[in-house]
């Protein structure tokens, strides 16, 4: 019986010790790789800005505000930070803009307006309630709209609406 | 030249606070985040949107980085119109809130 208590004990200390051993390993490995991946999202931060002058000029700055951080997690919260901060640097500079290809438009369109007219003539009219025939006169006109003034901006040269 | 918009937020009164206090002062990135105690990801944004605004110019620091064996840093000064509009927008807020700014 006390061979088997000590048998456990034993064990217990053996497991604590290597977890120990192990927690403390985990922990230089990952204060040694703290640093390497603060810069290295800083340099993926700055790559966001696209343009070569603002890449140079805020890595430096950056990696410069990188050394003044206390500990290794505020310089992990800084490369987190500013990789946010490029995100809306870049946003702001360059903004995303929805290009819509005018001849497609026409295109697709036109498809829609056939399609509805075929279906409206496919449709037995008696016994089809008035507003499922508004909803269709609506469509279509609509559609003829659209036409109109996607063929109006291609006459006048205007090949993308910029939303 | 007409300058775009700058909008009077929280964090942006904060660092014109600073900048307004010592106007002569030149203060890298790192030190306007820790005196105004705002984040990365919000300060470099601000700062250049100020700039852009002619708020605030920027210049590297005069040293070597190879000698200092650091990355430059990059220090901010107030202008002589940041410190119009930053003094106008104070005044505004002001009579707005009804207590000194610069007291707060």
């Amino acid at each position: 019986m006390e061979l088997v208590k000590l048998f456990w004990a034993s064990l217990v200390v053996c497991v604590g010790f290597a977890v120990t051993i192990f927690l403390g390993l985990v922990n230089d490995e990952v204060s040694a790789w703290l640093p390497v991946l603060a810069r290295r999202i800083i340099q993926r931060a700055a790559a966001k800005l696209k343009e070569r002058e603002d890449v140079d000029r805020y890595l430096e700055e950056w990696l410069a505000h990188l050394q003044e951080c206390p500990g290794r997690l505020g310089q992990l919260f800084h490369a987190l930070g500013v990789w946010q901060g490029a995100a809306r640097m870049s946003k702001a500079r360059h903004p995303q803009t929805l290009r819509i290809d005018v001849k497609r438009m026409l295109v697709a369109t036109s498809i829609i307006l056939a399609a509805t007219i075929m279906e409206l003539f496919s449709i037995k009219y008696d016994g089809v309630p008035w507003p499922i025939l508004i909803l269709y006169a609506v469509q279509i006109a609509g559609a003829l709209v659209a036409i109109i003034c996607a063929a109006k901006m291609l006459m006048k040269g205007r090949k993308y609406i910029e939303l | 030249m007409s300058s775009p918009e700058v909008r009077l937020s929280a964090p942006t009164l904060k660092v014109l606070k600073l900048f307004i206090e010592a106007p002569r002062t030149r203060r890298s990135g790192a030190e306007i985040s820790r005196l105004a105690g705002i984040g990365s990801g919000t300060l470099y944004p601000l700062l250049a949107r100020l700039e852009g605004a002619g708020w605030l110019r920027s210049a590297w620091e005069t040293v070597d980085p190879r000698e200092a064996g650091r990355p430059r840093r990059r220090l901010y000064a107030i202008t002589a119109l940041g410190q119009t509009k930053t003094q106008d927008a104070f005044t505004d807020l002001q009579l707005v809130m009804g207590v000194p700014v610069w007291s707060s």
